[in-house]
């Protein structure tokens, strides 16, 4: 009877209800693309690391991000390979580099160079090609929705990277770049000739442990070889990487305060809607205190409309998420939906129904049963 | 007092208002009720009737005096205790008969029920059954704006009444209504009382209202005129219509 009476309060201004569910919607669809585009980054952020088959990363001193790293000296390589418990040390290189269209134009890329044959890091997602095309002489692959970007449109067309032939030997899908240069993966040896680097340095050197390592004692000694490098395991190098893009550079804090401001201005409107209905309903909650209804009755009346209220929002920005999940699959917008984010938006919910009721339960708890009275 | 009253107001006083403003609505009343009588609360305009109610009603706590619904007196009684006494034993019926609009004859009856916690399947059928006793089965999922004014105050009656309350508390209940669902209100009050032994309590300004009565009280200025004007219903018309100013 609670859903029901709430129910009926509700429809007794169907526009109003309405405007209330469509304002809660946009909130919700608003606070989704926010925390879905942070999931997203932070996904893209981290998505070379967390595909890299590494369980310590050998980085220069001070190494920010992995998109723009300094060089090591690749003799280091060698000093780590020797501690014990280290199974193999991989080296690769990362570096910024023009891509020249074959239309004509040109644009920045972030070459990744690495020996395929070590399966260290090597490109995921293959929609065209095979991992083993990569080995041959100036093949590179790139992902398919930077195509248009890169002036290419299928495997075989032929780019120039620092003057040198790029072959689009290997099309990939959903590997997408934090900045805009989009990543070209190659060989190691090819890396170093579009970059022109010299055979001695390197970005990082992968580690791979042998199993049943103790991987704190393993990076101490390493770390001890090795004093202008640094030694992290892959989750402090995924974090420093999202602190850099996403802190550092204000992006992540820009997307949650956006997050922030979708959840205020959603709770204010059901707030005010149902500070409305109650007020409109004024007469029929007094009448219910006369014959006797407990306050906590009455505000299971009020929570529940809350409740209907943010269950219609959210149906109406389920409707508009799949849209926008929907357009941002078939653009450069990385939103990701996740189940810890489905259960970040649920709280937010329950958050906002509850900070909304709030003061309309308060409203409602003080209705005089006298004014049954003074009709 | 009676021992037999199951509701009871002592020397009730109750200053509405504050400092220079103030007014005293009720000087020193006292008024029992016995369960199976249906008693007229008469008076002109200000006498203090309304507030005697709400008070006997336990919806607002009187300046002085004591009142007692079933012996318990609540005096030192909070605001949620009061409305847990008035779920327990008491029934309104309100003038304007303040049904949800947006809810069914049934349902409405079926909030009754559930402000006191019964279970929803249970509720149905009770309401059903209270709503056929008044003469409704026929509008059962009508909604109050689609009824006369006599149905809708027979749908607050059944609404009152659903609960089996001891005490029924009627402000006004023919004062909207046309005679003849005036006159059908009384007589359902009337039978509230006599045949199923409630004691019900009823404001009224309509002279056609004292003829179902069993006692008429009469108020002035804020007290029960003298135990004399306790009046036998059948003496009480002409001079009480007169003094009410009705016909």
């Amino acid at each position: 009877m609670i859903g029901i009476i709430a129910l009926k309060n509700l429809l007794h201004d169907p526009a109003r209800f309405l405007a209330t569910a469509a304002g809660i919607g946009l909130s919700f669809v608003l606070v989704t693309v926010q925390l879905g585009l942070l999931a997203g980054f932070d996904r893209t952020i981290s998505a070379l690391i967390d595909h890299a088959n590494a369980d310590l990363w050998i980085v220069p001193v001070g190494t920010a991000a992995f998109d723009d790293p300094a060089q090591l000296e690749s003799t280091q390589r060698y000093a780590a390979a020797t501690v014990e418990g280290v199974r193999r040390v991989t080296p690769m290189l990362v570096g910024f580099a023009e891509w020249r269209k074959p239309g004509g134009g040109s644009t920045s890329v972030i070459v990744v160079g690495s020996d395929p044959a070590t399966g260290v890091i090597e490109p995921w997602n293959l929609s065209s090609g095979k991992p083993y095309d990569l080995k041959a002489p100036d093949a590179v692959a790139i992902d398919a929705s930077y195509a248009q970007q890169l002036g290419v449109s299928k495997r075989g067309d032929i780019a120039r990277i620092e003057g040198l032939q790029a072959r689009v030997a290997v099309i990939t899908s959903g590997i997408r770049s934090f900045t805009t240069s989009p990543y070209v993966f190659t060989r190691l040896s090819q890396a170093r000739a579009f970059l022109n680097a010299d055979a001695s340095r390197v970005s990082y050197l992968a580690v791979g442990l042998s199993r049943g390592t103790d991987a704190a004692l393993v990076r101490e000694r390493i770390a001890s070889k090795l004093p202008n490098a640094e030694v992290l395991t892959s989750a402090e190098f995924r974090r420093r990487n999202v602190e850099r893009w996403l802190l550092e550079t204000g992006a992540g804090i820009a997307l949650l305060a956006g997050a922030g401001l979708a959840v205020v201005v959603g709770s204010v409107i059901m707030m005010q809607s149902l500070y409305t209905s109650v007020n409109d309903h004024r007469k029929e909650f007094a009448t219910l205190r006369a014959m006797g209804s407990s306050k906590r009755f009455l505000v299971s009346v009020v929570a529940c409309q809350a409740g209907i209220c943010t269950l219609a929002g959210c149906a109406l920005a389920l409707i508009g998420n799949t849209g926008v999940i929907a357009i941002s699959a078939i653009s450069s917008l990385p939103i990701q939906i996740t189940p810890s984010l489905m259960l970040v938006l649920t709280a937010i919910a329950a958050l906002m129904s509850s900070a909304a009721a709030f003061a309309a339960a308060a409203k409602v708890g003080r209705v005089d049963p006298a004014e049954v009275f003074a009709q | 007092m009676s021992n037999d009253a199951v509701l009871e107001a002592e020397n009730i006083e109750m200053v509405l208002g504050d400092g220079a403003r103030s007014v005293q609505a009720l000087k020193g009343v006292c008024l029992s009720l016995v369960a199976g009588e249906f008693v007229l609360l008469v008076g002109p305009s200000g006498s203090g009737k309304s507030t005697l109610l709400s008070i006997m009603g336990c919806i607002l706590k009187p300046t002085r005096g004591v009142v007692r619904v079933v012996g318990q007196s609540t005096e030192n009684m909070d605001k949620e205790r009061l409305a847990q006494l008035r779920r327990q034993h008491v029934g309104f019926v309100f003038q304007s008969y303040n049904l949800f609009p947006g809810l069914t004859a049934r349902q409405n009856v079926e909030a009754s029920l559930a402000i006191r916690g019964h279970r929803a399947a249970l509720s149905r059928e009770t309401a059903e059954n209270a709503l056929r006793s008044v003469g409704l089965a026929h509008r059962l999922h009508s909604l109050p704006g689609q009824m006369s004014g006599g149905e809708q105050q027979r749908v607050a009656i059944a609404r009152a009444v659903v609960s089996n309350p001891s005490i029924i508390l009627a402000d006004e209940p023919t004062a909207a209504l046309d005679s003849e669902a005036g006159r059908g209100v009384l007589q359902e009050l009337r039978r509230l009382a006599r045949e199923q032994g409630r004691a019900v309590l009823a404001v009224s300004h309509d002279a056609r209202a004292f003829p179902f009565a069993d006692r008429i009280v009469c108020m002035q200025d804020g007290r029960i005129l003298s135990a004399a004007a306790e009046l036998d219903p059948a003496s009480a018309l002409p001079s009480l219509a007169g003094d009410n100013g009705h016909a």
